[in-house]
């Protein structure tokens, strides 16, 4: 299984993106900055870039995580309403994705979506199965290390990790994606929607479907990125 | 579906803070008089306000903000400058930026005194009678303007904060004509917070008028909008009992009703915030 295409596109053309992808080999990582928090941006890219370097999440790495968002910052010169926001800290999702040949292994912290195909059909979901879990406030990655309680003895709690064994599966496919694309996604049932977003080949194909579910009330006007792999 | 419009640049929703400083605001609640901290709890509300739209590259006006003040002085503006301005000019203009010292963790399970710059828009003052019917006439007609000017937006919130009754007649047709101004999302809510330093039971959110102990507490619900049902759920997740139908409204509210009434009616934040 290889990564085929990722698009993404931000919530207004005059917005900048906050979500960020990497890829180092066979692991990947997706992370969704969240919208009122500061420079969630850097905060996203941070979390992508080290989990792709070292996709074990522990409370080390990601002290190191803020540690290298607080190094990129100097709080005693900010301005009150920026120092306000630093101290709220940046929030931002994981999905990470580890291909091992025949498993998939998924690292999710917050509500990015990994589903599980067989061909077009859907099989499972990470680490929402119903769309109105997207309704909950989600746990996210936070610069404020008070604020993570999703390890337990320094490492990441079994909850936010799951793995897929691709053996009985005819024709793996995986798709990845952050919360708007997701949650699209779960209130559709059936194989229509996932054979709709492997048939888009080209970002013009994915800016034009993005707007069209937009416009028609489809789809939440959110930074939307999609990764596809077979 | 109304309360679901989506809250942006393009598409801003308003909140609008009417405070009573009426002469009984000055009665101690603890060491501190009601109107200090009122005006505490409003500046440090603002100060989120802001902070939730503040990004690296500056201030996005995600809200359109006023502060509507009465008692002795009649009623005016508590901010400087036109009485409803964007977020964005609102962070620029406090009367002071005051060094406070807060409670942090520091990271290894011990405690330290964080310096954090607060924000000062809005001072207490306390005197005369309460010319409740005065400002929320006035409340309507902003909200009137500005609903004009925001057709497809989130409608305002007004937060009502009083701890009398209205001393120029009676208020309830005003805030009948509130609750019936409208955008294209809903009609405008107008939440009420009795706050009080006696040792009344606390009505919080209630349903219906069985159980509010007078004719002022049941007008106060009557003025009062139902809770969309997104603050309803946020209200609940804080810990309070919200039925169907319950309204934005508490009477006999202590210290910690007042921080949670501003949390909870400044709730509509953005659709896509997480």
């Amino acid at each position: 299984m290889h990564l085929q295409r990722a698009f993404t596109v931000p919530k207004a053309a005059d917005i900048p993106n906050e979500d960020r992808y990497a890829r180092e080999g066979d692991t990947f990582a997706l992370s969704d900055g969240a919208t009122i928090s500061y420079d969630s941006a850097l905060w996203a890219q941070i979390i992508c870039a080290r989990y792709v370097q070292s996709p074990h999440v522990t409370s080390d790495w990601l002290d190191g995580c803020i540690l290298e968002f607080n190094t990129r910052h100097d709080r005693a010169t900010m301005p009150w309403h920026k120092e306000a926001a630093y101290d709220r800290g940046s929030f931002a999702s994981l999905l990470g994705v580890t291909l091992t040949g025949t498993a998939i292994h998924i690292d999710a912290i917050g509500d990015s979506l990994a589903v599980l195909c067989d061909g077009d059909a859907p099989k499972d979901s990470f680490s929402y199965r119903e769309v109105e879990q997207f309704d909950q406030a989600p746990m996210l990655l936070c610069t404020d290390h008070a604020k993570n309680p999703i390890f337990e003895d320094g490492v990441l709690a079994g909850e936010w990790m799951h793995d897929w064994s691709l053996e009985q599966l005819q024709s793996p496919r995986l798709l990845c994606m952050t919360d708007a694309l997701g949650q699209w996604l779960l209130s559709r049932k059936g194989n229509d929607s996932t054979e709709k977003l492997f048939s888009l080949e080209t970002k013009e194909a994915f800016d034009q479907f993005v707007h069209d579910e937009r416009e028609a009330g489809r789809l939440k006007r959110d930074d939307t990125t999609l990764l596809v792999f077979w | 579906m109304t309360y679901t419009g989506e809250i942006s640049r393009d598409h801003p929703t308003c909140f609008l803070f009417v405070i009573d400083q009426s002469g009984s605001m000055d009665e101690k609640m603890g060491s501190r008089s009601k109107a200090d901290f009122v005006a505490d709890v409003l500046n440090k509300t603002l100060a989120t306000l802001v902070a939730n739209c503040t990004k690296a590259d500056g201030v996005r006006s995600y809200f359109d903000i006023g502060v509507i003040a009465y008692g002795g002085n009649g009623v005016i503006s508590g901010l400087s400058g036109d009485l409803i301005q964007p977020i964005s000019k609102i962070w620029e203009r406090p009367l002071r930026v005051e060094e406070r010292t807060k409670k942090s963790d520091d990271g290894a399970g011990g405690i330290i005194d964080q310096r954090i710059k607060f924000p000062v828009w809005f001072d207490p003052t306390s005197s005369g009678g309460t010319p409740m019917c005065a400002a929320l006439t006035k409340a309507a007609e902003a909200v009137v303007e500005w609903c004009d000017a925001h057709p497809a937006s989130y409608p305002p919130t007004i937060l009502h904060v009083t701890d009398g009754q209205s001393t120029d007649g009676n208020p309830e047709h005003i805030a009948d004509g509130i609750r019936q101004i409208s955008t294209q999302d809903g009609t405008c809510l107008l939440f009420n917070l009795h706050v009080t330093t006696s040792e009344g039971r606390e009505v919080l959110f209630p349903s219906s008028e069985q159980g509010l102990a007078d004719e002022y507490s049941r007008m106060l619900f009557r003025m009062s909008s139902e809770l969309p049902s997104h603050v309803g759920r946020f209200a609940s997740g804080k810990g309070y009992t919200v039925g169907d139908g319950a309204r934005g409204f508490i009477f006999n509210g202590d210290p910690k009703c007042i921080v949670d009434f501003f949390e909870i009616g400044t709730r509509p934040r953005l659709i896509s915030e997480r």
